[in-house]
């Protein structure tokens, strides 16, 4: 006999299908308003690449061409610290990435730290690149007096915060869009430069005047931090499609495009633009176009590539901003407010705090001391490298203690990567210089508090959750 | 155990309602939580292999020596390590 329900297997009602249909089409809906593999690849290079690429070569001029060499072994290194986030991300595909990660492997307190750090960074982070960003919008407007540059500071945080507010629809967008717009002269540079590269310009090997071992090494310190961003996919994977697969290739794929637009463009830059001038350029990116063209259209065509990169780098930075303290808050570890979301999904409390704050710092950027401001941003340079260090470590944790899927040659590869990853993330604290590992520390501290805050919220009053005797006469 | 904190309070919660519905029945069912503990160890799933742990060790012997070697071949006199750039992103 025929099935009067035409194709619908034997025995589900109409009311049961519909409810799988319903919830295959939520499945569906919800898949469509999250970050496919291209967009995700666009906000580890949008986040990556913010302003700091632009001086970059002059200030590794300064240590000679071996600081190409030292260049190369970082990105090594970044290149490791993706593929371990692949592997954490297929592992925990959780919003809060490296916060997941710790408190996975190691527990409630040292994720809600990584979570604090994260936060830190992520917000301070913010504050240079908007102070930067108005240096190169002040070349075209001049707008030289203090209350002016807080305005376009205000411009360069909330136009992101707005962005962020309206969902993660145009999140993606504006990221993809920024993303590819500051990746074309960035490019061009990087590869025309090549074909009028001139040997003498490219200066000593070392011209430190020490050892080349030392001299990598400095070179290699100061190149740490052009990475910082390789994280990003992981924090937000909860609005990534099909995070176990996409996470991996997102964050691998975005290291490696801004590892060849960073060394070609340095050799480039080195071979065109002659190395004592270089040493003492503001603007090494325009310098070489001018040399390779001829005239002055270099530097405006620059400075517009550094605008659009770094209010592009901003908007990525202020969507993590809200969602490392989400993904923390919605685990009871990080101050419940956090968890608001408003029509669109968007953790408005996150980013309007986050925004709030970042201006803060940049006002007093511009009322205040600029060496004050340079220590407010050290914390930042050390907050950035706890997450990594963490998340590297919770890999080989994994690895050694059983819970690993991977036996033989597999797990000897996934090992030296992740020894990779962890002396990578050792020398980004070592790089980050003795100032800003004692500052970014006595902040780590500052979160202590919270946490016990969070804590006591959540009910809890111990170690080993007890409490006074409840009115039944039990204990809780 | 390894229940979490939350996992507990939920727990917590459950028992708290079912004392209040039905205390001879909360009663009965505490009654299984009284007397001698004797909880069986349950052998590991897999032992790690000192051919892993080693790995471990060798890891940390280097971070040893990098923390070690690192300020005298690349710092100054004045600060042991050298300063990163000021923007702490690329």
């Amino acid at each position: 006999m025929g099935d009067s329900f035409g194709d619908r297997p034997r025995g589900r009602t109409a009311a049961e299908e519909g409810v799988i249909r319903d919830d295959a089409a939520e499945a569906i809906a919800s898949e469509h308003g999250k970050l496919g593999l291209p967009a995700a690849t666009a906000l580890v290079v949008g986040n990556i690449v913010g302003t700091g690429v632009f001086l970059l070569p002059a200030s590794l001029a300064a240590y000679g061409t071996v600081s190409i060499l030292a260049m190369g072994l970082v990105s090594i290194g970044a290149i490791a610290l993706a593929v371990v986030f692949g592997r954490l991300g297929a592992r925990v595909p959780a919003g809060g990435g490296p916060y997941a990660y710790a408190k996975d492997a190691f527990g409630e307190f040292p994720g809600f730290w990584n979570a604090w750090s994260f936060w830190l960074t992520a917000w301070i982070g913010n504050a240079a690149i908007a102070v930067v960003w108005v240096n190169y919008v002040n070349y075209f407007l001049h707008w030289d007096s203090a209350v002016a540059q807080v305005i376009l500071a205000f411009v360069a945080l909330w136009i992101p915060a707005l962005i962020n507010l309206s969902g993660v629809r145009n999140i993606g967008a504006f990221t993809l869009v920024t993303t590819v717009l500051k990746f074309i002269p960035l490019i061009f540079v990087a590869v025309v430069g090549l074909f009028f590269v001139r040997g003498a310009n490219f200066g000593p090997f070392n011209a430190t005047g020490g050892n080349w071992i030392g001299a990598i090494s400095t070179a290699g310190a100061l190149a740490l931090f052009i990475y910082s961003g390789v994280e990003s996919v992981t924090i937000v994977a909860e609005k990534i499609k099909n995070p176990a697969r996409n996470i991996g290739r997102a964050s691998v794929y975005g290291v490696l495009i801004c590892a060849a637009m960073y060394m070609l463009s340095t050799v480039a830059i080195f071979g065109t633009v002659p190395h004592d001038a270089l040493v003492n350029s503001p603007a090494p990116f325009a310098d070489a176009i001018n040399n390779m063209f001829g005239g002055g259209i270099g530097g405006g065509i620059m400075a517009a590539c550094a605008v659009v990169s770094g209010i592009g780098a901003i908007n990525g930075w202020t969507m993590l901003v809200a969602e490392m303290p989400m993904a923390a808050a919605r685990d009871g570890l990080f101050p419940e407010i956090f968890r608001r979301e408003n029509s669109r999904g968007a953790p408005w409390v996150g980013i309007v705090l986050g925004t709030a704050l970042t201006s803060l710092v940049a006002v007093y950027n511009y009322f205040g001391t600029t060496e004050g401001f340079n220590k407010i941003l050290l914390i930042a340079t050390f907050t950035t490298v706890i997450p990594y260090f963490f998340s590297a470590c919770a890999q080989l944790f994994w690895l050694v203690t059983g819970a690993r899927k991977v036996h033989g040659a597999r797990l000897g590869r996934d090992l030296a990567i992740t020894a990779v990853a962890i002396l990578f993330a050792f020398w980004m604290t070592y790089g980050a210089g003795t100032e800003a590992v004692f500052i970014g520390f006595l902040m780590m501290l500052v979160g202590i508090p919270v946490y016990i805050w969070t804590k006591a919220k959540r009910g809890e009053y111990g170690p080993r959750g007890r409490a006074p005797a409840s009115s039944s006469g039990r204990t809780r | 155990m390894g229940l979490s904190a939350r996992e507990k309070r939920t727990l917590d919660g459950i028992a708290d309602r079912l004392h209040g519905e039905d205390p001879l029945l909360a009663e009965s069912l505490s009654s299984f939580a009284t007397g001698v503990v004797t909880a069986e160890l349950l052998p590991p799933r897999r032992r790690t292999s000192t051919l892993v742990l080693l790995p471990v060790a060798l890891l940390a012997a280097i971070m040893a020596i990098m923390a070690v070697v690192l300020p005298p071949i690349s710092g100054t006199e004045a600060d042991p390590a050298p300063v990163s750039q000021v923007l702490p992103r690329g």
